[in-house]
């Protein structure tokens, strides 16, 4: 069995998920969105793809993810998404906004030719803040129809969910409408200032004072019997609710750009660095793998609680007088 | 006569140094080369002077045959990915034209008269053409930057 290094670690390629972000162009432009417009213009030709999935494949891997951008505009998409049903590929993701679906016949297409993983970004539960982050009207019924589509073929997609500073407060009611369309599993991501979004730090506000929304979230995905992760905050913001913070590692997966390739864990929009704070933190090395590094830019690090083994924490606690 | 690569040999901390020729070897042939051997040593590639340096610990303990086996392996694989990069450049578009018609024709169309499935090689317009399904909506067309006026 081939291996391949994930940053620090070897993997089985049968266990790793291959990411394909095979171009940036997207039918929205949602106002969070870190792509620029170079960034755009770069993707990857069926054949380059075709060549990475294909050594993947001879090393075992049978994993795949197409993401982009967006990857349902991509003509090529179905015909890759057969290629690697057909080649042994048994778990087949697409990570989509979900209006191609709401064609019906598109959403046939797409379960025929193998996706047999939904992913699909969900921006919130009306239509006005729907459109007021896609840019796009009619983008909650396009969606709300996709969804329905790929439910009523047997697939129950996982929704991805924005946190972000128009969202934090809504994001228990996104949740309990998302849920009686029949979404049983629901990963928070936090809005990102890299890129494109650099300019808009607006969109980011302190994980404190978001704080009581996700939790909010947490608790209604319990009440309406759905999933509800965070996978971007370290468990240390989060307290009371680690058991709702995922683990990015988890996945294993591997992103293959049209600029490079790198673990998921590794990407600049994934929660990576630790700050001073964090050393002697019991998680630290462990289950956490530290804070954003634009969040860290942001903000510092007033907000991490870092746990401590517990002798030391009365030592300091003694020291201090707290 | 020609100079052996080995440079050290040390049985009891299982490493091995070799010593190449840079001009003999792109960079790109020694990194694939050293690649080959990551499941059994720790290797690191440096450079000194006119030539690769490529330090070789061994995962497990490795005695002297072994050791030199290793170095045989090392220099079979420079000359086995030299060659293959030699034949990747010179054949590229052929291999991708090829390759990508091959397994195109066996992954099957996804519409009538689509004889390659689907999968074209490079294509730009066709790739980032939307006309392959019926989108009376326009959902899938591409958003565009707007121009900056001049």
């Amino acid at each position: 069995m081939a291996t391949i290094k994930l940053r620090d670690a070897w993997f089985d390629y049968a266990d790793v998920m291959i990411d394909v972000q095979f171009g940036y162009a997207c039918n929205v432009q949602c106002d969070y969105c870190s792509i620029t417009d170079e960034m755009r213009l770069e993707k990857m030709s069926t054949a380059t793809v075709l060549a990475q999935l294909k050594e993947a494949r001879d090393r075992g891997a049978v994993k795949v993810s197409f993401g982009g951008g967006e990857p349902t505009i991509r003509r090529g998409l179905l015909p890759l998404v057969r290629w690697c049903r057909d080649r042994g590929y048994r778990s087949i993701k697409v990570a989509s906004n979900g209006m191609m679906y709401s064609y019906r016949s598109y959403a046939e297409q797409a379960v025929d030719a193998g996706v047999n993983d939904f992913h699909v970004s969900l921006m919130a539960h009306t239509p006005e803040l729907y459109e007021k982050i896609m840019r796009k009207a009619d983008a909650f019924e396009l969606v709300t129809e996709g969804v329905r589509n790929v439910i009523a073929l047997g697939h129950t997609p996982i929704a991805d969910l924005i946190i972000k500073s128009d969202t934090w407060m809504h994001l228990a009611d996104i949740v309990e409408h998302w849920a009686g369309q029949g979404i049983e599993t629901f990963n928070l991501w936090l809005v990102s200032l890299s890129d494109r979004n650099k300019d808009n730090p607006a969109s980011l506000l302190r994980v404190s004072e978001m704080r009581d929304g996700i939790c909010a979230a947490f608790e209604r995905g319990k009440a309406v019997g759905v999933t509800v992760l965070s996978r971007h905050i370290p468990r240390c913001m989060l307290l009371g609710y680690e058991d709702h913070v995922a683990d990015l590692r988890d996945d294993k997966v591997l992103v293959v750009t049209p600029r490079t390739s790198f673990a998921l864990w590794e990407s600049r929009i994934s929660p990576n660095t630790y700050s001073d704070k964090c050393t002697g933190c019991r998680h630290q090395h462990g289950v956490c793998l530290g804070v954003r590094l634009d969040y860290l830019e942001r903000y510092g690090d007033d907000e991490l609680r870092p746990q401590y083994p517990i002798e030391e924490a009365v030592a300091v606690s003694a020291s201090t007088g707290l | 006569m020609t100079q052996s690569l080995i440079e050290t040999l040390d049985t009891k901390t299982s490493t091995l140094t070799l010593s190449l020729d840079s001009s003999l070897y792109p960079r790109d042939v020694l990194y694939a080369a050293a690649y080959v051997f990551l499941d059994r040593a720790y290797v690191l590639l440096d450079r000194v002077e006119t030539r690769f340096v490529v330090h070789i610990r061994g995962k497990q303990l490795l005695d002297e045959p072994t050791l030199r086996a290793m170095t045989g392996e090392f220099e079979n694989e420079l000359l086995a990915q030299a060659l293959r990069l030699r034949v990747i450049k010179a054949n590229q578009r052929i291999i991708e034209s090829v390759t990508t018609l091959a397994i195109a024709g066996a992954a099957g169309g996804m519409h009538e008269g689509d004889a390659a499935g689907g999968l074209h090689d490079g294509d730009d317009e066709y790739d980032d053409s939307t006309d392959f399904l019926d989108d009376p909506l326009g959902i899938s067309k591409p958003w565009q930057p707007k121009k900056e006026e001049a």
